[in-house]
C-alpha cells in the first residue's frame, strides 16, 4: 500500500519538476513577467493533474537515491504550492511516510556573522578583570570583596571576640591584639562564657600580634601578698613596683578565702629571680 | 607586542567558532559529517572552552581565597577534558558496533561541541554566580546554585551533542540507527556519572569557608550524598559537619 503511494508521489514530483523546468525555460525565453502569469501556473497545474492520473497506473521503478533527490526537490517546491493553495492530501500523506533519513532539512545559506567572537572576547576580559577586583584584599586581614560577606556561622572579627586555636590557650581580641586569658578564674572574672569561644585555625591565631595577657590577680584577707593566677598556679608578685610594671591595676585584685589561696600551687614568682614565695 | 597581538587575534578567531555552533549549527554539523577542517574546529573549540571554563572556575574559587580561585581555574578545564578523554572511546566503539561510519575524530569533535556549548553557557552564568558570591554567604547555597548551573549547562550541551549525532550520522543509513540513539542516551548518563565522580575526586572547587586552602581534599563520601546533605542543611533538617 505504502509502496504504491510512494510511487505515486514520485510520479507527481517528476511532473512537478518537469513543470518547473518548463517554467524556467519560459522565463529565460520570454522574461519573468510572462512566466509568472496565472495562465502559465494553471496550465502547469492542469498538465500535472492530467499526467498524474494517467501515470498512476504505471509501475515505474525509482532508485532510493532518485527518491531522495525528488523528496528534496518536493520539499523546496512545497512552500510554493501552499501559497497557491495547491495542497494535495495524498502528497502530504506520502511525505509523512518517508523515512527519517530522507527528510533532511535543506542547508540553505549560513546566517551572516554578528561578530559574537568580539562579544565573547570582551565578556571574557571583563570577567577576568572582575575576578581580579573581587580578589584584591582591602584590609590587613586579607578580606576581599568576594569574601566580605560573613557566613552565618563565620567569625565577625571585632574587639571582644573570644577564640581558641588548635592548642589550649584561649584569647580575647582587643585593639587588633590577641590577649591570652591565663586562667579559668580570669576567664570567669572577665565575664566570658564557654559558648562564646570560637574555634579557629592556627593561621587565624597567628595573624594577630600578642597583647598583654589577661590574668586574674588574687590575695586573701589576712595576707598582704598579691598573686597572679596563671595556668592554675599562683605567681607571687614581689613588690608594688613589679605590679605596676606589669601594667596591673589595683582595683583588679580580687580577694578570696585564704585556705583556698593556700591550696593553689606556687608557680615562678614575678620577677623570676625574686626568690622563694613567702610562706604563711 | 606583535606576538601578543597575534595571539589575541588567534584567540579571537578561535572564539568565532562559537557563533558558528550557536547560529549555524546545521552547517557546522554537516561540516563535521563531511570532515571539513576537523582539526581546526577541534582546536578552536578546545581553546574557547578552556578559556571559559578557567574563567568560571576562577569565579567559583573566589568564594574561598585567591589560591582557590587559581586552583579552580586550572581544575575545571582539566575536569571536563579528562571526562572527554575517558568517555570518548566508549561512544566511538559502541557507535561503530551499531553501524556508524564516523571516525573517532568526528566523535571527539561532536563531544567537544557539547563541551564548548556547556562552557559558553557557564560563562553566560558567570555574572550571576559572581553576583551571588558578593551578596550571599551561605556555602551550601552557593554550592547548590553551582550544581544547578552546571546541570542546566551540561544538559544543553548534551542536547547539542544529540542534535549533532543525528545530523552527522544521517549518511550512515538506517541500519542500527535506533541502536545508536539508545547508545547515545546511555552514554549521556555515563558522561554525567563520570563527570560528577571526577569532580568529587579533584575537589574542592569552592573551598569550605572554615578550612584552609587545599589543592585536593581527602577522598570520602560521594557527590550525591554531599548534595543531599547540602539540601538538608538549607532546608533545615540536617546539619553538615
Amino acid at each position: 500500500m505504502s509502496e504504491k503511494k510512494e510511487k505515486a508521489v514520485d510520479q507527481i514530483l517528476d511532473l512537478l519538476l518537469d513543470a518547473l523546468s518548463e517554467r524556467h525555460q519560459e522565463r529565460k525565453a520570454g522574461g519573468s513577467d510572462k512566466a509568472d502569469t496565472p495562465t502559465s501556473k494553471q496550465k502547469a497545474k492542469q498538465k500535472v493533474e492530467a499526467k498524474s492520473k494517467k501515470d498512476q497506473q504505471d509501475e515505474s521503478q525509482a532508485t532510493p537515491a532518485e527518491r531522495k533527490k525528488y523528496a528534496n526537490a518536493f520539499k523546496s517546491v512545497a512552500p510554493e504550492e501552499s501559497k497557491t493553495g495547491n495542497t494535495d492530501p495524498k502528497t502530504s500523506e506520502a511525505e509523512a511516510e518517508l523515512p527519517e533519513e530522507v527528510i533532511e532539512e535543506p542547508l540553505g545559506d549560513p546566517l551572516p556573522s554578528i561578530h559574537m567572537n568580539k562579544i565573547f572576547y570582551r565578556l571574557a576580559i571583563a570577567l577576568a578583570l572582575l575576578i581580579v577586583i573581587v580578589n584584591v584584599p582591602f584590609n590587613r586581614f586579607g578580606t576581599s570583596l568576594a569574601r566580605a560577606m560573613p557566613d552565618e556561622q563565620a567569625l565577625i572579627v571585632r574587639d571582644g571576640l573570644v577564640f581558641k586555636g588548635p592548642g589550649d590557650k584561649i584569647y580575647v581580641l582587643e585593639d587588633n591584639q590577641k590577649r591570652w586569658i591565663s586562667s579559668l578564674t580570669a576567664f570567669e572574672e572577665n565575664g566570658y562564657y564557654w559558648s562564646q569561644v570560637k574555634e579557629v585555625d592556627q593561621a587565624f591565631v597567628n595573624q594577630f600580634d600578642d597583647g598583654p595577657a589577661l590574668h586574674a590577680l588574687i590575695k586573701c584577707n589576712t595576707q598582704p601578698h598579691i598573686y597572679q593566677l596563671e595556668e592554675d598556679k599562683k605567681r607571687w608578685i614581689e613588690n608594688p613596683r613589679e605590679f605596676e610594671k606589669a601594667g596591673f591595676k589595683w582595683e583588679e585584685v580580687r580577694t578570696i578565702n585564704c585556705s583556698r589561696l593556700k591550696r593553689i600551687p606556687d608557680g615562678i614568682p614575678i620577677p623570676p629571680d625574686a626568690g622563694d614565695p613567702p610562706s604563711w | 607586542m606583535f606576538a601578543l597581538r597575534k595571539r589575541a587575534s588567534l584567540t579571537m578567531n578561535d572564539l568565532a567558532i562559537i557563533e558558528t555552533i550557536l547560529r549555524n549549527r546545521t552547517h557546522f554539523f554537516s561540516e563535521i559529517r563531511d570532515g571539513v577542517r576537523l582539526s581546526e574546529k577541534m582546536r578552536a573549540m578546545l581553546v574557547s572552552s578552556l578559556i571559559f571554563f578557567a574563567l568560571y572556575g576562577a569565579v567559583m574559587g573566589s568564594s574561598h581565597s585567591l589560591w582557590q580561585a587559581i586552583s579552580s581555574a586550572l581544575k575545571l578545564p582539566m575536569m571536563f577534558l579528562a571526562t572527554l578523554f575517558i568517555c570518548a572511546p566508549t561512544l566511538y566503539f559502541f557507535n561503530v558496533l551499531f553501524g556508524s561510519n564516523q571516525s573517532i575524530a568526528q566523535n571527539v569533535a561532536l563531544i567537544l561541541t557539547a563541551i564548548t556549548v556547556t562552557a559558553v553557557l557557564l560563562l553566560s552564568f558567570a555574572p550571576i554566580t559572581l553576583f551571588f558570591l558578593l551578596t550571599t554567604s551561605q556555602y551550601q547555597f552557593f554550592k547548590l546554585l553551582n550544581v544547578a548551573i552546571f546541570s542546566a549547562s551540561g544538559i544543553m550541551g548534551v542536547i547539542f551533542l544529540a542534535q549533532g549525532m543525528r545530523i552527522v550520522s544521517a549518511d550512515g543509513g538506517s541500519q542500527g540507527a535506533a541502536g545508536r540513539r539508545y547508545v547515545l542516551r546511555m552514554w549521556m548518563f555515563l558522561y554525567a556519572f563520570v563527570g560528577s565522580q571526577l569532580a568529587w575526586t579533584i575537589r574542592p572547587f569552592f573551598g569550605a569557608p572554615e578550612l584552609e586552602f587545599e589543592l585536593f581534599r581527602q577522598l570520602g563520601g560521594n557527590f550525591y550524598t554531599n548534595i543531599f546533605a547540602s539540601f538538608g542543611e538549607i532546608l533545615g533538617f540536617l546539619t553538615v559537619q
